[in-house]
């Protein structure tokens, strides 16, 4: 049996210290929507850029500390969390790449098109993440 | 990319345009699904993914099944009030 299909361990699901990795994400996916709407709302005319890119680097910040959390989380099941997000990242990074598809071909140029791309790559990050930590955090970890 | 489906459409329609009297209802439209993507991608996806994992184990935990299928029951007033919106939405941009 693999390690993903052991039975779960109540200490995992209950741990009290489970760091919240996926909420970090979520809030993180959030400010790329509050952003993509915002900047999609001004389209075809070119959208002022300070709030989408504060709204990105936020994001980022976010995203960037989830991570942190995760690689600082000891007895993590980083097997259960690759199997799960490297599905999720070929899936969501084909979302993303029609998304990003719909403002090129709408002439998005320059500085609109960039910080939507980051905040494309972003969303492309925060969705596997997000959910291969909800699935990881309830697996065993294989013993240290 | 049901946004960027709908950013699409109301691009060629001519509805984006900020003198057309459709736009503020769009950008509405847009923040309707923005919620909705929010909840269903960070929120209820990564709970089935996971109620998935568990029911796979010889021995899935019931408990941890509930819990997380709880998040369906949270979730289902936000995206209520927000199909609620959509009706209105709709309605405010066909009748304009």
């Amino acid at each position: 049996m693999t390690e993903v299909g052991r039975h779960t361990p109540m200490p995992a699901d209950t741990r009290a210290g489970y760091p919240p990795a996926a909420e970090l994400a979520t809030v993180s996916l959030g400010l790329v929507v509050v952003g993509g709407v915002f900047m999609a709302g001004y389209f075809p005319t070119r959208p002022p850029l300070a709030l989408p890119i504060a709204l990105a680097a936020f994001s980022a910040a976010l995203l960037g500390s989830a991570i942190v959390l995760l690689v600082r989380w000891r007895g993590f099941a980083w097997a259960a969390f690759w199997l799960v997000a490297r599905w999720a990242l070929v899936a969501y990074v084909i979302s993303a790449g029609m998304i990003e598809f719909s403002f090129v071909r709408n002439h998005a140029t320059g500085g609109p098109l960039l910080v939507v791309s980051l905040m494309l790559v972003l969303f492309a990050v925060d969705v596997p993440v997000i959910i291969a930590v909800t699935v990881a955090r309830y697996q065993s970890s294989p013993p240290v | 990319m049901t946004l960027a489906s709908g950013f699409q459409l109301a691009l060629g329609l001519g509805n984006l345009q900020s003198l057309n009297p459709n736009h503020g209802w769009l950008v509405a439209s847009f923040v309707v699904v923005g919620v909705m993507a929010t909840v269903a991608l960070g929120i209820l996806e990564p709970a089935n993914i996971a109620v998935l994992f568990e029911m796979k184990k010889p021995h899935p935990n019931g408990d941890l099944i509930a819990r997380l299928m709880r998040r369906f029951v949270y979730a289902a007033g936000i995206t209520g009030a927000m199909q609620i919106a959509t009706l209105v939405i709709m309605t405010r941009v066909a009748t304009q």
